[in-house]
């Protein structure tokens, strides 16, 4: 980085001129995008942890947790674009994160009884969905190379199969045979997957 | 993302489907995960550079305004009060002080502001007037008017003082040194005069009478006690050039001092050297 660019403002949110844009690139999963929204979203998160006084290092996991179901929202499309800045709807989510943190530091000092209004349909989605990150991250480690690899770098790093066997990332030199190694590794991922509900009585 | 359905047998039942979801759920969870986890690291990178641009800045600014109010006040503060600066002035316009520690920056002696840089003065113009004036006309003989006219030039270039350069004074001339020091010419001659009964041909105290009878006035005799110590002692003999020279003026033979202030002049390493330019200068008009 030179020294001209470091002095340069920084503002994250520049290269989207307007909100569309801002979305759009949001449900690319663009990490500018994401950045751009957070940066705008920050003060309030800091501004809601002091309010519900939470400890002063929460307000960045608040913020992440947050951005996290906000994210889910534009993928499963239960957030779509009417105009307003996605950041204000981020903002909305951040004030009910912090909140239900409130509440669940509450919980543990008082009984469980006193609390069965503590229900947010959106943090019980999340915590679900973590359960099954963790249950995946659990299998794929089971699994070990290539498959763990295979499946990652696709599933979860999100890079195409031209870059992948462009990079040589893999021992796949073509991208027919990584898509098929792929297509046997999330079979057999499923299967574990499968046997461990069955397993769990689930 | 590709669809789960893909991943399935064609006779597969409700358990491997929900099983399919659960794992696609968990995918898609971990690659958020790795995006906002990636977003934090840029967002903490981010806000580090802030924190220093910031910094840096205020430094810049720091720096800048200190540099502002040194250059808009720091000059005022140099300023010297007049007390200092008539103290400052005296110092330069002793010539007992070695030549280097004359060289200060010019002194508005004539209330005129002097706007060249120092090297391109003129000698006279770097040097204050003299700080005592020549001795008194009772020393002139002859005509009134010529008399009047070697005072006014004499004034303009007794570049005098005491201590002498280079004389270390010590028992039995302590008394006549201080009252040298006080410009007590009369006492000072008196004492001398009784000692020299004693030490006749001691340097010292030649020096110190040679220079006492300058101040007095008495040019012939200065010039006596001054020409003997000629080439004696190398510290003396810068100063006693230029008193010969002013003894020489003194006693009205202007030639003799015009070329001994020349050869004074002609070296510019010489302590009196300025002061001879401005007496070369004041001479040959």
């Amino acid at each position: 980085m030179g020294i001209i660019e470091w002095l340069a403002p920084s503002n994250p949110c520049r290269q989207f001129g307007n909100n569309e844009r801002l979305f759009e690139a949001l449900k690319r999963l663009d990490n500018a995008a994401i950045l751009c929204v957070q940066t705008r979203a920050k003060p309030m998160a800091h501004k809601f942890a002091r309010q519900y006084n939470l400890p002063s290092d929460a307000a960045e996991d608040v913020l992440n947790q947050s951005t996290l179901i906000f994210l889910r929202k534009i993928e499963d499309g239960s957030y779509q674009f009417q105009g307003h800045a996605p950041s204000t709807y981020l903002v909305e989510i951040i004030r009910r994160v912090a909140l239900m943190q409130t509440r669940t530091q509450k919980k543990s000092h008082e009984t469980i009884d006193n609390h069965h209004d503590l229900y947010d349909p959106d943090v019980a989605a999340a915590q679900r969905q973590q359960e099954s990150a963790d249950l995946v991250r659990q299998f794929l480690g089971q699994m070990g190379d290539p498959c763990e690899t295979v499946i990652r770098l696709h599933h979860i790093d999100g890079y195409s199969d031209e870059e992948v066997v462009r990079q040589a990332w893999t021992r796949y030199t073509t991208i027919d045979s990584l898509k098929i190694k792929r297509s046997d590794c999330m079979k057999k991922l499923i299967q574990i997957a499968q046997k461990w509900r069955s397993t769990n009585n689930i | 993302m590709e669809e789960h359905k893909q991943y399935l047998n064609e006779n597969a039942d409700e358990q491997e489907r929900l099983a399919a979801e659960q794992v696609m759920e968990g995918l898609q969870e971990l690659r958020l995960q790795a995006r906002v986890h990636e977003v934090a690291l840029e967002r903490a990178a981010l806000y580090r550079r802030i924190f220093w641009r910031r910094f840096f800045l205020s430094l810049v600014a720091l720096v800048m305004i200190t540099g502002a109010a040194y250059l808009l006040f720091g000059k005022k503060d140099t300023t010297l009060d007049p007390s200092t600066q008539k103290q400052s002035i005296e110092q330069q316009a002793d010539p007992s002080l070695p030549a280097n520690q004359q060289d200060t920056p010019p002194q508005n002696t004539n209330g005129r502001k002097i706007d060249r840089p120092v090297a391109q003065l003129d000698p006279a113009e770097r040097l204050p007037d003299p700080r005592y004036p020549a001795p008194d006309a009772t020393s002139f003989r002859g005509e009134e008017q010529a008399g009047q006219n070697l005072k006014k030039l004499l004034n303009q270039m007794w570049y005098t003082g005491y201590p002498l350069t280079g004389l270390r004074v010590q028992e039995p001339f302590l008394k006549a040194h201080t009252n040298l020091k006080n410009r007590d010419f009369d006492a000072a001659y008196i004492e001398l005069d009784r000692l020299e009964s004693q030490y006749a041909q001691n340097d010292t105290l030649r020096y110190m009478k040679g220079y006492c009878l300058l101040e007095m006035g008495e040019a012939y005799e200065a010039q006596t006690y001054l020409s003997s110590l000629q080439g004696k002692h190398a510290a003396w003999e810068a100063q006693l050039q230029w008193y010969r020279g002013l003894a020489m003026l003194l006693a009205g033979e202007q030639d003799k001092a015009l070329a001994q202030f020349r050869q004074i002049a002609a070296r510019p390493q010489h302590p009196y050297y300025k002061q001879a330019k401005k007496a070369v200068g004041l001479l040959s008009r």
